[in-house]
């Protein structure tokens, strides 16, 4: 399994590196002031709500599958091996967005505060991770070029789920209303995000694998 | 002589297109060529025995266990390198290491020395030519038993396709080893192949040894009235053209015997196909 996930970040190595270059670029603009240092933890995570897209797409252009499923692997742990790749580049711009945080809070230079920053951060994480999960079976099961035309589909969905649950709170109003998190609360974020992110997964999943099961490559 | 590949009713059906029933067996120590036209059902086949691709029904058996249960022992090579292009050579010996337990890193240098090809270079800047020979060295560095090839000699000069055929005559003079390869270059097969099987249109419509295949089918030249005072039994496809008449005919020797007059020659498996394919059924 080991040898796939390698296998994945050789390819994604020159995007990566691509990535860590703009991201530089854009951290360097928020150390100066311009933007919000909650912007490039944004643009970070979207950023890796794409790679997976990439990675699909490099296999079919080389039939990689149909050489991948010739291995002593076996369908599920290929499947486990893809997650872990999405886990590890989630847990890698996390890491990456935290360091950024506390270097420029220490410099002196965050607009917000490290807890606000952090809580961002924390919504980023699960949005990058709840992404992964819905696009994951999609791409199992309908390739990389119709599942990336879904994800705009997808992120409708999910634009049209907030709105039918804050319209009848009362809207931005309703979200204005619940004032400043406490720090307890604030605390509270990371570990709720990262439990329902994994079960999320977990799910996610158990779907691909079932995609993937049946597949005739 | 156990069976390295053992394959039992196997079918695989599409909307358009249905392979089998297959019965193959290939013995240890053996190649077996597998020849047909494009779109036979031969890279189907290999997928199916695999279990790739879901066979419909049937059940294939390699080296003498389950399919997934002997991949560490197989090496494949399919009509393609399926090296992402943004992996340089080197990469392969990084990922394959960790899926191999039986993966030699020495040996596969070797390989990439003896086929010429650069550990630094990228993938994206190799031939066809030298991404087959790239996918040899992979399917060959974990010291398999069993190697599955589907066209892997397409795309190769002579002199490096000479040099693969000695590799899988010494790979094969292991007993426990044997190869499945399907090929269009019919001439390479006829150097180095033990059996034949023949799909056409995904059916197996020959598989025998290649020397009892050659010995028992002939070319037959004669003129048109000759061919339609033959027994019908020995023909199996005929060729009319306002020049000549050919039919292709079984039980070469009997045919002579009781013909001798009427010329017959040895045949090719290009010919075989041929005739096959084209010919006009008798």
């Amino acid at each position: 399994m080991t040898g796939l996930i390698l296998k994945d970040f050789l390819i994604l190595r020159k995007t990566l590196r691509s990535y860590l270059m703009i991201l530089a670029i854009y951290a360097a603009v928020a150390f100066s002031g311009f933007w919000q240092a909650s912007f490039v933890s944004g643009f970070m995570m979207v950023m890796v709500s794409m790679l997976p897209m990439n990675v699909f797409a490099y296999d079919k252009q080389c039939n990689w599958d149909t050489y991948g499923l010739s291995l002593p692997i076996g369908r599920t742990r290929t499947v486990a091996s893809r997650y872990l790749v999405v886990l590890i580049l989630v847990a890698m711009a996390g890491a990456l967005t935290i360091a950024m945080g506390v270097a420029m809070n220490l410099a002196g230079r965050m607009e917000e505060s490290l807890g606000e920053y952090l809580l961002t951060s924390a919504v980023f994480v699960v949005f990058a991770t709840v992404i992964n999960a819905m696009m994951l079976p999609l791409l199992y099961k309908f390739g990389s070029e119709r599942a990336r035309m879904m994800l705009f589909g997808v992120m409708g969905i999910i634009a049209l789920l907030v709105v039918i649950f804050l319209i009848p709170l009362g809207g931005l109003d309703w979200l204005q209303s619940l004032g400043t998190p406490t720090m307890e609360q604030v605390a509270a974020v990371p570990a709720v995000a990262v439990v329902s992110g994994l079960v999320l997964l977990a799910l996610s999943f158990l779907l691909s694998r079932h995609f993937y099961g049946a597949k005739d490559v | 002589m156990t069976n390295c590949i053992e394959i039992k009713g196997l079918v695989k059906e599409y909307k358009t297109f249905t392979l089998g029933p297959i019965d193959l067996k290939v013995p240890g120590g053996s190649i077996m060529g597998l020849i047909g036209e494009n779109g036979a059902g031969k890279t189907t086949l290999i997928k199916s025995m695999l279990g790739v691709t879901r066979p419909t029904a049937g059940e294939a058996s390699l080296l003498g266990t389950d399919p997934d249960r002997a991949k560490e022992d197989i090496g494949i090579v399919l009509d393609d390198c399926f090296f992402s292009e943004y992996l340089r050579v080197k990469d392969v010996d990084s990922v394959l290491r960790r899926v191999f337990k039986g993966w030699d890193r020495g040996l596969f240098r070797d390989y990439l020395d003896k086929f010429g090809l650069a550990g630094s270079k990228n993938i994206k800047e190799l031939s066809r030519g030298m991404r087959m020979k790239l996918s040899l060295a992979a399917a060959l560095a974990h010291r398999p038993k069993l190697l599955l090839l589907d066209e892997a000699t397409a795309g190769l000069d002579p002199v490096v396709r000479e040099e693969i055929l000695d590799e899988f005559l010494n790979f094969v003079s292991d007993d426990d080893h044997a190869i499945l390869i399907s090929s269009h270059i019919t001439s390479d097969l006829e150097k180095v192949a033990d059996y034949i099987a023949y799909l056409h249109q995904g059916k197996l419509l020959l598989c025998d040894e290649k020397d009892r295949l050659l010995e028992s089918y002939g070319r037959l030249v004669c003129a048109r009235e000759e061919l339609d005072q033959v027994d019908r039994g020995y023909l199996v496809a005929a060729r009319k053209s306002q020049y000549s008449t050919e039919a292709l005919i079984r039980r070469k020797g009997d045919f002579k015997r009781l013909y001798p007059r009427l010329a017959v020659e040895p045949v090719t498996l290009d010919e075989l196909m041929v005739f096959v394919v084209k010919g006009e059924q008798a």
